[in-house]
């Protein structure tokens, strides 16, 4: 049986929410008023972290699979798990396109997109070979090296004295319906993403305090996220920020004290790479706890895993023509097709709980 | 019909996965949507539910 602690969980939870998100200037669409947009979306995202918990701690020893197939019973829970599941298939798909196309941006420009991938797949078989316990252990290492770097980053930028904060101002210069606009897309992601996390809150050692770390882990992680993107608007300006493909590649590569501290790029690369391999981890880990619920696999879980990671080798490649077709299906996605999966589904299952909850002890 | 024109216009371009989880998405919604109204018309008129797998589960909360 596995056994998350409190703290794995909030490790796993905060390199989720960073994960893909520190590669794009998130809510840029606000211009200079992207915190503020991360920070409204922080409240609502908490509202849906509330409705996923809530329905953990309905069900305690159950995964999001089993509590659907509980709730709706097999003829409409099953479209439902299919959807998650395609969710999580197109969402891990993407994420492994992103990381590739960062690498070739940034390290490797010669190196063929198909062998990052496979590399990149390899090593998170590796890991989920190992079991979700591994997992959680190495980003309970990882988190605070993240989270140190992305700190010190900001610090270093300020040192090179590239950050000008009055590329911030005027606050709210065009009203706030540039703020409203960009604001569902960022409820769905990063924030709507963490109902992947109903796949593992089953796990965790202590069942009363999954809400409080989902608290703690989606709190600090916005607040992190909005410290990089004010970093980046004052470094770079909210226009150049908007237009750059890696914006926060872009601001590493001002950091100069001195010409001795500078060139940090490579480095930069390697850090941001690990909050997409536990982001991806997570995706594909939740697509084949998905798999095997749904078909009662017990004993051949390294199959899965196999059939999933070549699946994605294949879609990432596949389905996205090119980066800029990817970079054009981000508010897309997120708009039409994500936010039923990640906030309506789980919001209508816990509505229609409760209710038939109700009807059970008329 | 107008809802194929709408769709086929919307989705021109995104490819075959992105339109299909469009359609499945939305259309799940609006069967999931029509359960709830089932279920609040089921719970206005005292109509109880029954089934004892479900009684089981419900009584483990945190």
């Amino acid at each position: 049986m596995i056994h998350l602690s409190k703290h794995q969980l909030f490790s796993l939870m905060v390199l989720f929410e960073v994960g893909s998100t520190s590669v794009f200037a998130l809510g840029i669409g606000a211009k200079q008023d992207a915190w503020i947009a991360i920070l409204l979306a922080l409240l609502i995202g908490l509202g849906f972290v509330w409705i996923y918990t809530e329905l953990q701690s309905e069900f305690p020893d159950k995964n999001y699979v089993e509590i659907i197939l509980t709730v709706l019973g097999k003829k409409l829970g099953i479209p439902l798990i299919l959807l998650t599941l395609l969710g999580c298939f197109w969402h891990s798909a993407r994420n492994l396109r992103e990381f590739g196309e960062l690498i070739i941006i940034t390290v490797l420009p010669e190196t063929p997109l198909l062998f990052i991938n496979f590399i990149f797949l390899l090593v998170i078989i590796y890991v989920l070979f190992k079991g979700v316990e591994v997992l959680a252990r190495a980003s309970e290492i990882i988190m605070p090296a993240i989270v140190v770097f992305m700190l010190s980053l900001c610090i270093l930028v300020y040192i090179s004295g590239d950050v000008d904060f009055t590329n911030l101002t005027p606050i709210l210069g065009d009203g706030i319906k540039p703020v409203l606009k960009t604001l569902p897309s960022l409820v769905v992601f990063p924030f709507g993403e963490m109902f992947v996390f109903l796949m593992y809150w089953n796990y965790a050692n202590e069942k009363k305090i999954v809400r409080k770390t989902a608290v703690k882990a989606v709190f600090c992680s916005a607040i992190l996220l909005c410290t990089t993107v004010v970093m980046d608007i004052t470094a770079l300006g909210a226009k150049y920020v908007s237009i750059a493909t890696v914006p926060l590649v872009e601001t590493i590569r001002l950091i100069n004290i001195g010409n001795i501290i500078t060139n940090f790029d490579a480095i930069g690369v390697i850090i941001i790479f690990f909050g997409g391999f536990f982001k991806m981890s997570i995706y594909i880990n939740a697509a084949v706890l998905i798999l095997n619920t749904l078909f009662k696999i017990k004993k051949h879980n390294k199959l899965t895993i196999i059939f999933v990671s070549i699946f994605l080798l294949w879609f990432a490649i596949v389905f996205e023509p090119s980066y800029v077709f990817h970079q054009w299906m981000f508010p897309f996605d997120v708009h039409y097709f994500a936010v039923v999966y990640t906030n309506i589904a789980p919001l209508l299952l816990l509505i229609i709980y409760k209710i038939k909850r109700k009807r059970s002890e008329l | 019909m107008w809802i194929i024109e709408f769709l086929q216009k919307f989705l021109e371009g995104r490819g075959f996965y992105p339109s299909l989880m469009v359609i499945f998405s939305w259309g799940y919604t609006i069967l999931l949507v029509g359960v709830l109204i089932c279920e609040i018309f089921l719970y206005i008129f005292k109509v109880k539910y029954y089934n004892p797998e479900f009684k089981k589960d419900v009584n483990k909360k945190v």
